[in-house]
């Protein structure tokens, strides 16, 4: 055993994952943490669709701890397999796992589970096979679909009972031969791991062509009925219109027994990702026949697959209609009983977004067929037609829109552009105490010897505000009138009374003082402007917003005058602030050793780092009561054209 | 036979109970219609998106766009409008109940506002000051209207005493096609401290907040407002609901809110 985790574990790599998802008409950055493992002495990584298939941007962390960035070579959804490449600084060999046959592996046979679970470092777990050809139970009725695909008609997973949790995605099954026998990917009670036999063919051809090609036919297979008298064969259950089964002459009942001169047989459901394999495997564009049986007789069908579509297309957010949209696929036209696949497919709103907003709204699975009056055969279309419509215009743009809903073919208006308020209305200023204070409750008058007295007393000071008021003083009145403040909800009593005069008003307190009554007139400030008024920054680039320091922050935090910086209001995760470990509330005192006072300096620095593209930067943060270097490694490589403050978007991602 | 006897009685209790205060209900409906006729398009709906940001202990945060329409009740011709600020923000009183238990920060913005009139116009507008203190949102129209607006005068204001009607004005949501909805309920409690403060019977629920309150005269009383306690409501309240958990709707007098509407007048564009 020692010797197959010595084999592997230096091949082992935890990955950090900037994902893309399009969610509620937006493009949301994600992290996530996964596994996998390097197949080649180049550096390739084979690890899981769901780990890193939307990567935007990929951390790899070899065994010895160093960290590489890493790119995705190809994906494939169907059989959730993904290959990276692990990008150095300069070229070299990595020490590469080998592959075992997964075909050979028996039920008891020990194996390890290898990866970062938990997104721990790199980790091992021990268990046996319980099973090499585990399929969803059908009394389930569920799948694994991953972006519209159904994995589990293709992969037969190997059932195990060594521990994996999350975060061991992508990561290896390992025999005691030290060679991968699987990839981990689910845990459903025991852990699924896909068969490397399936996983290396996938990762070959991610690797030569940068995706997999697959055959395509049509039929909707199931096995044979359990009334059936067949002893062998795969039962046609349905055949897609406009499919190559369709033109070949497939019909819904014929029986499969042989493809291409092999014989098949599904009777049982386990045996339905061995055929769908084949299947794909035909030569593409290429005839093959096919033999049936139908009414008892035995017909060869020929039949010219075609390549097989993704489910579901790519999305792309458009901003200035508040949408995320896709290219209408195949098997998404027929879903909506469409007969072309012309238009874009509106996959989700923004709430309150033009497209949400319009009357009526379009809505999810809505098809634009047309823009002001010009057709829209795809996304690319719509992007061109949208840059026409916003070039040159400061407000959205109304814009009639001919969309289809299933059957219905509706027309609109949409607002198209980009406008969002950003001024959040200012808090009205009133006159204000600068004093921390408690109520006077009857019980605290009659223990300090002040029984029928009612008012507040004097509990903090404010920095910068010179009142002649003490700790420990008890207003009782103001300008004569008794502060009516006896019970604890009453806290808002003076506060109240003082809102009524003008701000640098000055009211005479009637204050009482160890034990004696005295006069003092005190000059009203103006209300304190709360956080949401401070000064913003939002770098778009690092992805976060600082802003300046609140009075408020300085009371909650405890921080004195002298304590400067800007506070760290929002991160958005994926950036480069969020995968620097920075974090929401942290004070930033200092940018590569340079003392920061407020926004403004904060932004010019920034706008430095970005001009020249410097490779790290270093804040010297206040987080609660610790101080800390954060460090930000931006890649520059992956931005077009840094954004500066001027090109600076409306919108936040 | 007993199910009928009972029955007989709900009836003539029913019918009882319908002729006392039947003179009192036709006064009371006629000076809601002559409100409804005088102002009701003074009334009007604010459709908002706002955009909630969560975050828990640092962790990069998690945003969340809605939808939603609220009453709001136009105090000047040029559109300036009254809402609560509660309805139309609810981050402090979302941040008050978050508050304590774990390190969660809950901030809000406004990213889209429109004033939608009862002609189905809809203009679109900015909150132009905000008064956590009273729960005052003042909004204005981005660009002068055409026309000027109905609007309420709140200069003309009226006292009630206890038990007096409050005819409430609101606007119902899309299902029921945002129309004027009016309801009356009698003062219940008169604060008086902190400040003066009208409390109408629970019939005034949260969907009238930003709702004008008049009096029988005709004059306006003031807007329903929710008034809540500093730090947020407490969550340990009882059966007595609302008011023991630190929040109550409450009528805040035309005074006051005159008196924030000119702050609001005056209030620049200069974000901050």
């Amino acid at each position: 055993m020692e010797k197959a985790v010595a084999a592997v574990k230096p091949s082992l790599v935890r990955i950090h994952v900037v994902t893309v998802e399009y969610e509620q008409g937006r493009e949301i950055k994600r992290e996530t943490i996964g596994s996998g493992v390097i197949i080649t002495k180049q550096g390739h990584v084979i690890t899981n669709h769901h780990v890193a298939g939307r990567a935007k941007q990929l951390l790899c962390t070899l065994a010895n701890k160093e960290e590489i960035e890493g790119e995705l070579v190809g994906t494939d959804p169907m059989t959730d397999i993904s290959v990276i490449k692990l990008l150095p600084p300069t070229k070299r060999d990595f020490p590469a796992a080998e592959f075992g046959d997964s075909s050979k592996l028996k039920v008891g046979d020990h194996v390890l589970a290898m990866g970062s679970p938990l997104a721990f470092s790199q980790s091992v777990t021990m268990g046996v096979i319980s099973n090499t050809e585990l399929v969803m139970p059908e009394e389930w009725h569920e799948t694994l679909e991953i972006d519209g695909e159904d994995v589990g008609s293709m992969v037969l997973w190997i059932g195990h009972d060594a521990d994996i949790y999350g975060g061991n995605s992508g990561g290896p099954l390992v025999n005691l031969e030290g060679k991968i026998v699987g990839i981990n990917e689910i845990r459903m009670g025991l852990g699924g791991a896909i068969p490397s036999n399936l996983a290396r063919a996938v990762a070959d051809q991610l690797i030569k062509n940068g995706k997999v090609r697959r055959a395509w036919i049509g039929l909707t297979v199931q096995p044979l009925l359990k009334s059936s008298k067949q002893k062998a064969g795969v039962l046609v259950g349905g055949v897609i219109a406009g499919s190559p089964g369709e033109k070949a002459g497939f019909k819904a009942g014929d029986i499969i027994l042989k493809v291409a001169g092999k014989s098949v047989s599904v009777k049982y459901t386990e045996e339905l990702p061995p055929f769908n394999q084949l299947v794909a495997g035909l030569p593409i564009g290429k005839e093959v026949e096919v033999l049936v049986l139908r009414d008892g007789k035995q017909i060869p069908i020929k039949v010219v697959p075609q390549e097989r579509e993704d489910v579901e297309a790519k999305q792309q957010e458009l901003k200035e209609w508040g949408l995320c949209a896709s290219n209408v696929t195949f098997m998404k036209a027929k879903e909506l009983g469409r007969t072309t696949r012309a238009g874009v497919l509106v996959r989700s709103l923004r709430e309150g977004g033009p497209a949400n907003d319009a009357k009526p709204a379009l809505n999810e699975d809505d098809v634009i067929v047309e823009v002001d009056g010009k057709p829209v055969a795809n996304l690319e279309d719509l992007v061109r037609l949208t840059e026409t419509i916003v070039k040159g215009k400061t407000e959205p743009t109304p814009t009639l829109v001919v969309f289809e809903r299933r059957s219905e073919r509706l027309m609109t208006v949409v607002k198209v552009g980009i406008r969002e308020l950003k001024d959040p209305g200012r808090e009205v200023s009133k006159a204000w105490l600068p004093v921390g204070t408690q109520v006077l409750t009857q019980d605290l008058a009659k223990a300090l010897g002040l029984e029928g007295k009612t008012g507040v007393r004097v509990t903090r000071l404010y920095p910068n505000f010179n009142t002649g008021l003490q700790v420990g003083d008890i207003i009782v009145a103001l300008d004569g009138t008794e502060i009516p403040a006896s019970q604890p909800e009453d806290i808002e009593v003076l506060p109240a009374m003082i809102r009524q005069y003008p701000i640098g008003g000055k009211p005479e307190l009637t204050v009482i003082r160890d034990g004696k009554e005295m006069k003092l007139s005190v000059e009203l400030a103006a209300s304190p402007r709360p956080p949401r008024e401070m000064k913003r920054y939002q770098d778009v680039n690092f992805d976060f917003t600082v802003r300046d320091v609140a009075f408020q922050d300085r009371i909650d935090h405890g921080w004195a005058e002298t304590e400067q910086g800007v506070l760290v209001d929002s991160i958005s995760e994926g950036g480069w602030a969020s995968l620097g470990n920075l974090m929401t509330g942290d004070l930033i005192r200092m940018v590569d050793g340079q003392a920061i006072t407020g926004v403004a300096e904060f932004q010019k620095i920034m706008e430095s780092v970005t001009k020249r593209k410097q490779k790290s930067i270093v804040f010297a943060v206040k987080r609660g009561i610790q101080e800390l270097f954060v460090e930000l490694r931006p890649t520059w490589a992956r931005l077009a054209t840094p954004t500066t403050n001027k090109q600076k978007p409306k919108e936040e991602k | 036979m007993k199910k009928i006897k009972v029955s007989v009685f709900i009836i003539v209790f029913a019918i009882f109970a319908a002729v006392i205060p039947s003179a009192r209900t036709d006064d009371l409906a006629q000076a809601g219609r002559d409100l409804a006729a005088k102002y009701g398009d003074a009334v009007v709906t604010l459709q908002l998106v706002v955009k909630t940001t969560m975050s828990m202990q640092g962790e990069p945060d998690e945003k969340q766009e809605s939808k939603s329409e609220v009453t709001g009740a136009v105090v000047d011709p040029s559109g300036l409008t009254v809402a609560s600020l509660a309805a139309i923000d609810p981050t402090e009183v979302m941040s008050g109940m978050m508050s304590g238990s774990f390190d969660m920060k809950v901030a809000s913005e406004i990213t889209d506002l429109k004033i939608r009139l009862a002609d189905g116009t809809e203009i679109p507008a900015k909150v132009v000051l905000r008064d956590k203190d009273l729960d005052l949102a003042f909004i204005r129209p981005l660009k002068k209207p055409d026309k000027p607006l109905t609007a309420i005068d709140m200069s003309k204001s009226s006292k009630p005493n206890l038990l007096d009607f409050a005819i409430m004005m609101a606007r119902l949501g899309t299902v029921a096609n945002r129309s004027l909805a009016i309801s009356a309920d009698r003062i219940q409690s008169i604060v008086e401290k902190p400040r003066l403060f009208y409390v109408p019977g629970m019939g005034a629920m949260s969907s009238e907040l930003g709702a004008p309150a008049f009096a029988m005269d005709g004059n306006v009383i003031g807007i329903l407002l929710l008034r809540s306690l500093p730090g947020g409501p407490s969550m340990s309240g009882n059966w007595l609901g609302m008011s023991s958990m630190g929040i109550l709707p409450m009528i805040l007098p035309a005074a006051d809110v005159l008196s924030a509407a000119k702050q609001a007048a005056e209030a620049n564009d200069t974000a901050p």
